[in-house]
């Protein structure tokens, strides 16, 4: 294996695959980056077993074809302190891979290619085509939700369900729930719904920089793989069956409250202060036209704060946690919003005001 | 312990194939456990047929019931690098399998296999989970997703805690007969008398016997005996002993002095004497047997009692017990 890269052109892919690999690693080899020339296009792959990540790069001149996995720290770490704007020359001989440039040279020990995990091409059995950008506000808008090292390891993670006509994704953590529809017709066959793992989610949405480029995603029974121009993105699946969210959608709430998104949002970070800090409780007194939030804490401080907001029907008490409220109101971004409520002991709904993509659920708290 | 530059075993002992064939049976009327609890003895080759199952699992193209050793998840296996096995076995230097590892076990049997169809998660041996970490287990023991195979090994399994067992199809893994054992190692050291001996002194465990002709322990393990001999003919004092086993570990001296009471105990009680006219006199012996076991027990778990009076000790009463009256065995 022999070639030639421009150390910009390589810096840039080198260092995303290299971002997946885990300091600590229990194999040896996954410290390793995968390095797969094939005539002028030269591949990175990186892995640490649950998400795989395949930067690429196209070679100016074709090299000599070949394939080995070198140290990753150490060949990103030469890579960037080499001056910018110089050529990079790899070359395997003799099991080593000598790196040369200018009048440097290094000489990087290597493990067998076919020893590297990696996750073999046929893998998927749903495949569509989004934009990055679509894909993105999927994600930035129901993440937040996602639990973190729950027992139910079924909701560490997000539920894609994919349809004809439909992507929507889903994440909740047992208190709340987010969900956010992207309706494009997919060209897929049959109904499928899998869970991307937290780590895979978060990954993910690192990734995708440029909005208006293509994203193709393969949907396998083990894997989900997204592939763009510059990197192929491989996530394992949480192996758990998701659990049937339409069930906590608040049917027919009776109570529905229009206000600006701003206002209610500043008020509710204030009042946030003097909540309980464990639980951060707030109570929200609703009467014609206006909404009363009122917090206490157990040194006995107290804030309230009056919000104006669209609403005639009778009054109505409710506890929340403020915190959840608040990662609603900041993800959304039109300026009306609407809340729906039925009684104090059902969930919220939260949504945009005119027909919006995403979906809410907030579990009231008892006070 | 399993380590990726030692050749992974493909297929069972030879002695295991019975074993082998059920579960084979059961892959194929996809019966397959998804806890199995493999129990038998130490050192009869539990963790060879462990091994050689989960190649059999991961592989891609499985020939005549074992793994082929050549397609992709082979190739990985033997590198050490394959990311659907898991094999947790206590860290170097510890005697427990710590709940940190255990937890990254349940994490791992709650994600999808990365390369085939199955994922495997190993235990060997099973009772070194401490009790953190066998209840962290319980959970994902009980009903591990389709994918998920869950392989214990245990050298005690009556000692695991029910809750385990209860979750564990149990697979009881047979001492192999003299004749088997003895032929299966002439294939390892090349001299069938040799095997023989081997197999004498490691009480018949083939894998044990195997590691004593590895390591060249059998020329240590002689002398040790000539010198209990010696001991027992008064041709050695008691008091000279523990110098004449200066380089042995405590804990395999005092097996030896335990098998060769345990040796004595058999022969006398098999030589002649009717069943209650021998009872009486084996009283001592029998009571020494239980102190040297509790000895070994207490040495193993971490004590360290004064090497030079412990071995005196010993070989005080095993001379006192036995005497002149010790048999040839």
């Amino acid at each position: 294996m022999k070639f030639v890269v421009a150390r910009d052109a390589l810096l840039k892919p080198l260092n995303l695959v290299a971002g997946v690999v885990e300091r600590r690693q229990t194999l040896p080899i996954l410290a390793n980056v995968l390095l797969v020339l094939d005539g002028d296009r030269l591949s990175l792959t990186g892995t640490d077993l649950e998400v795989e990540l395949v930067g690429r790069v196209q070679l100016t001149t074709a090299g000599e074809s070949g394939e080995i996995t070198v140290p990753a720290r150490k060949f990103v770490d030469i890579c960037k302190s080499l001056p910018e704007g110089c050529d990079i020359e790899c070359k395997l001989d003799d099991g080593k891979l000598i790196v040369r440039s200018g009048r440097s040279r290094f000489t990087l020990a290597t493990l067998a290619a076919s020893e590297f995990p990696r996750v073999e091409d046929s893998i998927g059995t749903q495949k569509f085509e989004i934009k990055q950008g679509e894909l993105k506000r999927l994600i930035d808008r129901t993440a937040f939700a996602m639990a973190q090292q729950d027992v139910r390891y079924y909701l560490n993670g997000m539920l894609w369900e994919l349809t004809a006509e439909q992507l929507r994704v889903v994440a909740t953590d047992g208190h709340r729930l987010a969900m956010c529809t992207l309706i494009k017709p997919l060209n897929v066959d049959t109904e499928t719904q899998v869970i991307l793992p937290r780590k895979g989610v978060l990954e993910l949405a690192r990734l995708l920089q440029d909005e208006d480029a293509d994203v193709a995603v393969v949907i396998g029974n083990n894997h989900l793989r997204a592939t763009t121009n510059d990197f192929t993105f491989t996530s394992k699946l949480v192996d758990g069956k998701f659990p049937e969210y339409d069930r906590v959608l608040p049917r027919a709430p009776s109570k529905i409250v229009i206000g600006s998104r701003l206002d209610l949002r500043q008020a509710f970070a204030r009042t946030a202060i003097l909540s309980n800090e464990k639980y951060r409780g707030v109570r929200l007194q609703l009467s014609d036209q206006n909404l009363q939030i009122l917090a206490n804490n157990p040194e006995q401080e107290e804030a309230e704060e009056v919000v104006s907001v669209d609403y005639a029907g009778d009054s109505l008490e409710i506890g929340f946690n403020v915190s959840y409220l608040l990662d609603v109101l900041g993800v959304l971004n039109e300026d009306q919003i609407k809340l729906s409520l039925s009684d104090s002991n059902s969930s919220a709904l939260l949504e945009e005001s005119k027909d919006g993509d995403s979906l809410y659920v907030v579990m009231p708290m008892r006070l | 312990m399993l380590t990726p530059d030692k050749s992974w075993p493909l297929a069972p002992l030879p002695w295991q194939q019975p074993q082998w064939q059920q579960l084979q049976q059961a892959l194929l009327d996809d019966s397959f456990p998804p806890a199995l609890l493999l129990a038998g003895n130490v050192g009869i080759g539990k963790q060879q047929f462990a091994a050689a199952l989960t190649a059999r699992l991961l592989c891609y193209a499985p020939v005549a019931g074992t793994a082929c050793g050549d397609c992709k998840s082979c190739v990985l296996l033997r590198a050490g690098n394959h990311g659907d096995l898991l094999w947790l076995a206590p860290e170097a230097g510890k005697r427990v399998i710590k709940v940190d590892q255990v937890r990254a076990a349940i994490h791992f049997a709650n994600q999808t296999p990365g390369l085939g169809a199955r994922k495997v998660i190993a235990l060997d041996p099973a009772e070194a989970l401490n009790v953190n970490g066998s209840n962290a287990l319980l959970k994902s023991l009980e009903e591990p997703s389709e994918s998920t195979s869950i392989i214990l090994v245990s050298h005690v399994a009556g000692a695991l805690p029910a809750t385990i067992r209860s979750r564990c199809q149990r697979l009881n893994l047979a001492q192999p007969a003299a004749t088997e054992a003895t032929a299966w190692l002439t294939t390892v050291c090349g001299d069938p008398a040799l095997a023989a001996e081997l197999l004498e002194a490691s009480d018949n465990r083939p894998m044990l016997a195997a590691e004593l002709y590895r390591s060249d322990g059998m020329d240590a393990l002689r002398a040790l005996r000539e010198g209990l001999d010696g001991l027992l003919g008064a041709r050695i004092s008691p008091l000279e002993f523990p110098q004449l086993v200066a380089d042995i570990e405590l804990g395999e001296v005092i097996e030896l002095f335990e098998r060769r009471v345990g040796n004595e105990i058999r022969c006398q009680s098999t030589a002649g004497a009717g069943v209650g006219a021998g009872v009486g006199d084996l009283r001592p012996l029998f009571l020494l047997h239980e102190e040297l076991q509790e000895l070994r027990r207490l040495v193993a778990n971490g004590a360290n009692p004064n090497r030079q009076m412990t071995i005196e000790n010993c070989a005080l009463r095993l001379v006192n017990c036995l005497g002149e009256s010790a048999t040839q065995c």
